[in-house]
């Protein structure tokens, strides 16, 4: 999906600008804050950014109800008082929330499934906005998906608030082999790979019990969005890798979490609720980003695993009743 | 570096070894035994959160940060550059010494992310135009010689040469023109014939 960038004019929003945003969170851990202290808390432990919001995934979980995005007034109080980069969350498919974090300054939106969906049909229309985002995947289908549809960064969903690594890994493996899989089935098997891929821009069409004729997504028209996901697929077995920065997050909670995904091949952590539901915030934060700088030196990540006292509670998936993981398509 | 955007440089690296027809050797360096077990002829230090580096790289575990200010005190001779962040360092090492390229730097002037912008530059060093991308850019605030600005935007400087190190506050390495890492190559070579 290499484009043809013009220099001439000086430019702003453009995907080198959004994804080079990326690349530039490379190694790092990003935190969830709630509050400015706990910014100031992730930003002295060496965090990359923060995520502002106003309750942490396993506060969402443990309330229930509808999850919107936080108010504007705390993740303005947030950037005011943070000289890293602040991200937030957007609902799925809420293009009016994204606009109003774009406008608060927002230097990276995540579109999330930690919030309740806004869109049964159609994910954020993304390359419509100078800020860039960041997406949460499953599997490659997923990701391919999204990063067609204009996201600059990738991430796995894992389940967010539970302590729980085991579907961080599920989705770093999956997308993994997926991978691999693209790269040895040929450009007739990639074929066929993007038709299944393109059966979730489909959705509005199953529900109506008229034969829909419609072609339009908010993407353009499906044609069009079917020659954008091919092409990044093909990118994708030709690199062996997604094109753009790809973290994990969803039930990273332990300095040993982090070196197991980085070990998996990510380029990077998203910690949710594990820093600050664990007995000790600043030690955690600190030692998560120890061993994440430091994955492939076994004495440095077990010295970051002392540093902690008591990890957050973990919940088994099985018990879930909300498994947020299966937010968005 | 501990953090930052180490890969697109190694890959912008390798091009320009190529594009030269030179052999060279890449190591990624996160703490100091791997700067004094590699003995490099060149140095780079990526794009990527300044206080992160700051912080991780002053780490007692890592040394990262002590260890390459004192080796590029002690080894005026050999080339550095210095992108965005890497350039924040080189200014404002903040390490009590005297700063490795001398110009005031301001952090993250531009604005946010939804401020960060390309445009088309001037090289005085490369002998022309440049394709820039600015992220969360840092800005010159004074350059006490002005021979040593050797790239422009406009009227603005935006990369300073001192002596052998290379500040810009731009990422030469998302531009796919491998002009400034051939440079530093090819000074590297000089220094080591």
């Amino acid at each position: 999906m290499v484009k043809r960038v013009d220099f001439e004019q000086m430019r702003h929003g453009t995907e080198l600008l959004k994804r080079g945003f990326a690349k530039m969170q490379e190694g790092g851990v990003i935190m969830d804050v709630v509050t400015a202290e706990e910014a100031h808390i992730a930003e002295d432990a060496g965090a990359v950014s923060v995520m502002a919001l106003e309750r942490v995934p396993a506060d969402i979980r443990a309330s229930g109800g509808v999850a919107r995005m936080s108010h504007p007034d705390l993740i303005k109080e947030i950037i005011e008082t943070t000289s890293i980069p602040v991200m937030a969350k957007a609902r799925i498919g809420h293009d009016e929330e994204a606009r109003i974090l774009q406008e608060l300054g927002v230097d990276m939106i995540d579109e999330s499934e930690v919030l309740t969906p806004a869109d049964p049909f159609f994910h954020i229309a993304k390359n419509n906005f100078t800020a860039p985002f960041v997406c949460g995947c499953t599997n490659l289908g997923e990701a391919v998906r999204r990063i067609a549809e204009g996201a600059a960064m990738m991430r796995t969903k894992g389940e967010a608030g539970t302590g729980n690594v085991v579907s961080a890994v599920q989705h770093a493996r999956l997308v993994s082999s997926e991978i691999k899989h693209s790269q040895t089935i040929g450009s007739e098997g990639r074929e066929e790979m993007v038709k299944i891929m393109m059966e979730e821009f489909r959705r509005i069409n199953r529900l109506s019990s008229f034969d829909l004729s419609l072609n339009n997504t908010p993407f353009g028209t499906i044609e069009e969005i079917e020659a954008e996901v091919s092409s990044v697929l093909e990118e994708i077995s030709k690199i062996g890798r997604l094109p753009v920065v790809t973290f994990s997050a969803g039930g990273i909670s332990t300095p040993a979490d982090a070196a197991l995904m980085m070990h998996q091949g990510m380029d990077g952590i998203f910690v949710g609720s594990g820093i600050f539901k664990s007995s000790d915030p600043t030690n955690t934060a600190e030692a998560i980003v120890l061993a994440t700088h430091h994955f492939e030196d076994a004495s440095i990540v077990t010295e970051a695993s002392a540093m902690i006292g008591e990890p957050m509670p973990g919940l088994e998936i099985e018990t879930l009743d909300v498994r947020m993981e299966e937010r968005g398509w | 570096m501990l953090q930052g955007a180490r890969h697109v440089h190694i890959e912008a690296l390798n091009k320009a070894a190529e594009a030269l027809n030179l052999e060279i050797e890449i190591h990624e360096l996160r703490k100091s035994s791997d700067l004094y077990s590699s003995s490099p002829h060149a140095l780079v230090i990526p794009g990527g959160e300044s206080t992160t580096m700051r912080l991780t790289g002053n780490d007692p575990t890592s040394q990262l940060l002590p260890a390459l200010f004192k080796w590029i005190r002690n080894n005026p001779e050999n080339p550095v550059l210095g992108t965005c962040a890497g350039a924040i360092l080189l200014c404002d090492p903040q390490d009590g010494g005297e700063s490795l390229v001398s110009a005031k730097i301001d952090r993250n002037a531009y604005g946010r992310q939804v401020d960060s912008f390309q445009a088309q530059l001037q090289s005085s060093l490369l002998g022309r135009n440049f394709s820039g991308i600015f992220i969360r850019a840092p800005r010159f605030v004074s350059v006490p010689n002005f021979n040593q600005v050797v790239v422009m935007h406009s009227d603005e400087a935006v990369g300073v040469l001192d002596s052998n190190r290379l500040a810009l506050t731009f990422h030469p390495e998302l531009s796919g023109d491998t002009g400034f890492h051939e440079w530093l190559i090819q000074r590297a070579m000089e220094v080591n014939e």
